[in-house]
């Protein structure tokens, strides 16, 4: 070995080579934005709660398939040939899972940036604050869908095996390619929406994430009460029915928002879905007042 | 002066009622270029006017010729901006988050990550970048809020107290760094209110007082000066009236006289006026005019 020591002094070397546009930026938005959420180059704890609620709904899913695939094995025919939870009947079996993840992605997309003045290094890049609030947007809408996709994609795999005949399988249910997807855009816009309000105006995420919990679980009772006592349509207030209601339309089965507080009040999905975009402009309007003032 | 960089006409910002800038009229060239004034001066004000991040209330900016209010993305593609605030998630690397900034800055992913690490070991990160800045003494944050300002390759890098908050070691370390980004090709705006900084850094000096522009030029015209500094070992009463007789301006401190002439050498009249008084004589000189005494002077100027 050398006795002598060196230093190398590196220097700096300039970027000399093509530059990306905009919406290559934008993806970098995105990116950073599902890498924060699941906790991707974080320590290992900030894994924990996006993966178990993962987890969690992934379960019905895999536990249907799994249990008649089994059945299918011992000979119960009758009971293995078609899904024991419907495609629908999902979204509703895990709409609080995912108004959980919700409650946890919005406030780490966005509160972070905001407390501790990152906001600063992006109002130095060639991104306009559009550029910015659209792809935290896109980022919860991309990890809801994927959220979403996957138990529904094991459901559908399930149902084609099951079935017995993949093809007639894919050509009976051709109507879920479009009805999943919208139905993951229907949860999305009603849930993100008043979580994205709460975290514009929240300075901490547990804050944020508790507030957003707590009026997950009293909006339903506050409309039912003001729907009894004062008028039906205080049952939109219950931003969960509608995303229910939604979907029930998406999927033209009536069954499931049948007993929630808009099926019982007879209010329809177009109703919901008004107050579903009112709410999300407002929440657009909120959050581009808001990170104006603090990044120019 | 070469094609400037940096162009304001009629600049004008205001808060509510506060007046941050005041028709500052600017053409600055490429180079190191120190923006001095005390606390609320308008030096952040202007920088973010630059960068396009404030909308001014009047007049124009433009950077390398185009306007940063009508095209900022054009601007701040050419430009790094060091912050003077924290700007870190905690719970990130350096590594992570400078080429992230790398990509936010147009540069590709995969080129992002080498760049970064090349840029955090220019500023002397190299051992720490895989840690959070969570756990960055305030020089780390220093250091690494410069290499995300420079990580995309700009050509023009606005710094905003880069020095505030380090100890005498840290501070040297960060002058040295701006030292040499001049070398690399970048122009440097050093925004400070410790004039000796700027003095050691920077060759061209813009200067603001309560959004006033007081001063536009080369350090070296600054600092340039036509008096003569004269130390004597008696009491200079006899000489400062002999100086004055013949039409000198005068400054006392103890024995210690700061002289100047309308026209004629000033070392002559002192070398007469000593003769004649019989004065001893300590040392004389020119006089070297400090950034200080420039901007005390002009303080006391506009008041």
């Amino acid at each position: 070995m050398s006795s002598e020591g060196a230093i190398f002094d590196l220097d700096y070397r300039r970027y000399e080579g093509t530059r990306t546009g905009r919406t290559k930026i934008r993806w970098a938005i995105v990116r950073d934005g599902v890498r924060k959420v699941l906790g991707f180059r974080r320590k290992a704890r900030r894994k924990i709660i996006p993966w178990l609620l993962i987890a969690a709904a992934l379960l019905p899913a895999i536990v249907n398939v799994g249990v008649q695939v089994l059945s299918q094995g011992f000979g119960a025919d009758e009971l293995v040939s078609e899904l024991l939870i419907s495609h629908s009947d999902y979204f509703g079996i895990t709409f609080v899972i995912m108004s959980l993840f919700v409650a946890f992605a919005v406030p780490e997309l966005v509160i972070p940036d905001r407390e501790h003045g990152v906001l600063t290094v992006y109002a130095s890049r060639p991104l306009t604050l559009a550029d910015y609030l659209v792809s935290r947007v896109a980022a919860l809408l991309l990890l809801v869908a994927t959220f979403t996709f996957i138990p529904q994609i094991i459901l559908y795999l399930g149902g084609a095996v099951l079935s017995g005949d993949i093809v007639d399988y894919v050509r009976d249910n051709i109507e879920l390619l479009w009805q999943v997807p919208l139905g993951a855009v229907a949860v999305f816009a009603t849930q993100a929406g008043v979580a994205f309000i709460i975290s514009a105006m929240a300075r901490k995420k547990g804050v944020a994430t508790g507030i957003y919990i707590a009026w997950f679980l009293i909006a339903g009772g506050v409309a039912f009460g003001l729907a009894e006592a004062v008028s039906r349509w205080f049952a939109l207030i219950d931003l969960q029915g509608s995303a229910i209601m939604l979907v029930s339309r998406i999927f033209d089965d009536p069954s499931i928002a049948a007993d929630s507080v808009l099926g019982e009040n007879n209010i329809s999905a177009w109703a919901s879905l008004l107050v579903v975009i009112a709410i999300a402009a407002f929440a657009s309007g909120l959050m581009y007042r808001r990170y104006r003032k603090l990044m120019g | 002066m070469a094609d400037p960089i940096i162009t304001t006409a009629g600049l004008n910002m205001s808060f509510g009622t506060v007046q941050a800038l005041q028709d500052v009229d600017l053409q600055v060239p490429a180079g190191r270029i120190g923006l001095v004034g005390a606390n609320g001066a308008g030096k952040s004000t202007l920088i973010k006017i630059l960068l396009g991040m404030l909308q001014p209330t009047g007049g124009t900016t433009e950077v390398y010729g185009t306007s940063a209010q009508q095209h900022p993305l054009a601007v701040r593609s050419r430009v790094g901006y060091m912050p003077e605030g924290d700007c870190f998630p905690p719970d990130q690397t350096a590594a992570d988050f400078v080429s992230y900034t790398a990509e936010l800055g147009g540069l590709p992913a995969s080129e992002s990550r080498q760049r970064a690490s090349e840029v955090l070991t220019l500023v002397g990160l190299a051992e720490e970048r895989f840690r959070n800045f969570g756990e960055f003494s305030t020089g780390m944050k220093q250091r690494a809020k410069l290499a995300q300002a420079i990580v995309h390759s700009p050509e023009l890098v606005l710094l905003d107290e880069p020095a505030s908050g380090l100890d005498p070691d840290g501070r040297e370390d960060m002058l040295n760094l701006i030292n040499r980004l001049g070398d690399f090709g970048m122009s440097v705006v050093f925004s400070s209110h410790v004039l000796g900084d700027i003095e050691r850094t920077c060759d061209w000096v813009v200067m603001l007082n309560e959004g006033r522009l007081l001063r536009n030029e080369p350090l070296a015209a600054i600092r340039a000066s036509n008096a003569v500094q004269v130390v004597l070992l008696d009491d200079p009463g006899p000489a400062v009236k002999a100086l004055r007789s013949r039409g000198a301006r005068v400054a006392v401190a103890n024995r210690t006289l700061d002289i100047e002439l309308e026209s004629g050498d000033p070392f002559l009249v002192i070398r007469d006026v000593l003769a004649e008084t019989g004065l001893g004589l300590r040392s004389m000189g020119s006089k070297e005019t400090t950034l200080e005494d420039v901007y005390l002077a002009e303080e006391e100027f506009t008041r």
